[in-house]
């Protein structure tokens, strides 16, 4: 803003505001709230200004990012959605296994129904426990497909950030992938066995 | 120490993954317990131990809407509910997580992947403690 207009926005500043003081003293309650409602409007002006250059500029600079790596950016949505997928068909194959796995018990019991020679009916419990521990390790579909959804997570953060948007439901309160969810060998330190948890607990009256 | 169990009660799994909730399911039948119901997350949860009459609670922590920890502080905070056992069944593995809980009144911690004989030992060690507090 040059002088001359910084001049006339302080004369045109002083002119409602003195019609404003003469509203006021007139007991004109209607003129006095419009005059100070002029003032407020030219106020916020540069500020507004401001930001809408600021957000246009970030907009520029995002879409120079986004068309240097655009194959990739463009795939954001696209493997979340597969990551989903994933999720679905271990879940569907995990029920798969299980309603065979039930079904093989239901076999073994009605086989041990039947008098048998010893070999076969030890056999046949050994089939049991091994149905039992096939059931038991598609607990495997929950632990991975907790990382997953972690790992979705992230992903639609990181769409929401580089497309200038907030991250819906964003909560810098929210645990990070290493914080919460299945410790990974390898990747995370703060996991406990069974065993610490026990003794942990044994410690605290449990 | 089971002879004292009734098993009969009823007892409401809650988690998220469908195949965990059949795999405790499972487990529990196997153990002789029949009477389940099941939840998808702990609000869910809340309004069936409200609404109907439960002995026993067998939660995940990690679950979208109400966790866990959280049904679990709700159930303490209940009147009607406050003496409910619960067991926790979780991938929640941290040190702070496991002080939590104990702290919220948890009855037993099992920490995912388990094993059946985890299972049969830890809802032993609840009932035992809960006959000696009767």
């Amino acid at each position: 803003m040059n002088a001359e207009a910084a001049g006339a926005e302080r004369l045109r500043l002083l002119a409602l505001l003195k019609q404003a003081l003469d509203a006021l003293e007139a007991g004109d309650e209607p003129a006095y709230r419009a005059r100070l409602d002029d003032v407020v409007s030219r106020h916020p002006q540069p500020v507004l200004t401001s930001l809408a250059r600021l957000a246009f500029e970030l907009n520029q600079a995002l879409g120079a990012i986004d068309s240097r790596v655009d194959p990739s950016l463009a795939d954001l949505p696209d493997a979340s959605a597969r990551l989903e997928h994933v999720v679905k068909m271990t879940e569907e194959a995990s029920h798969r296994t299980l309603d065979l796995a039930e079904e093989c018990r239901s076999l073994v019991d009605e086989i041990q129904s039947h008098p048998l020679p010893a070999e076969a009916n030890e056999a046949a419990r050994r089939l049991r426990a091994n149905l039992s521990g096939i059931a038991l390790a598609q607990g495997y579909q929950d632990l991975t497909g907790q990382v997953i959804r972690r790992v979705m997570d992230v992903v639609a953060r990181v769409q929401a950030v580089l497309s200038g948007l907030p991250a819906s439901g964003s909560d810098p309160s929210r645990p990070t992938l290493a914080e919460g969810g299945p410790a990974l060998d390898g990747l995370d330190s703060h996991g406990s066995s069974q065993g610490d948890a026990d003794e942990l607990l044994a410690r605290l009256g449990l | 120490m089971e002879c004292h169990v009734d098993k009969n009660m009823r007892i409401l799994i809650v988690d998220d993954f469908s195949t965990m909730r059949r795999i405790v399911k499972n487990l529990l039948n196997d153990l002789g317990f029949n009477n389940t119901a099941e939840a998808e997350e702990g609000g869910a949860a809340l309004a069936r131990l409200r609404a109907e009459t439960f002995d026993f609670v067998v939660t995940d922590w990690n679950m979208p809407g109400v966790t866990g920890i959280d049904l679990l502080k709700a159930i303490r905070a209940d009147d009607k509910l406050k003496h409910l056992p619960v067991l926790m069944v979780t991938a929640e593995a941290k040190r702070e997580q496991i002080i939590e809980a104990a702290q919220a009144g948890v009855n037993g911690y099992i920490i995912k992947p388990f094993t059946a004989q985890t299972l049969q030992e830890k809802l032993n060690k609840v009932f035992e403690r809960l006959g000696a507090q009767a």
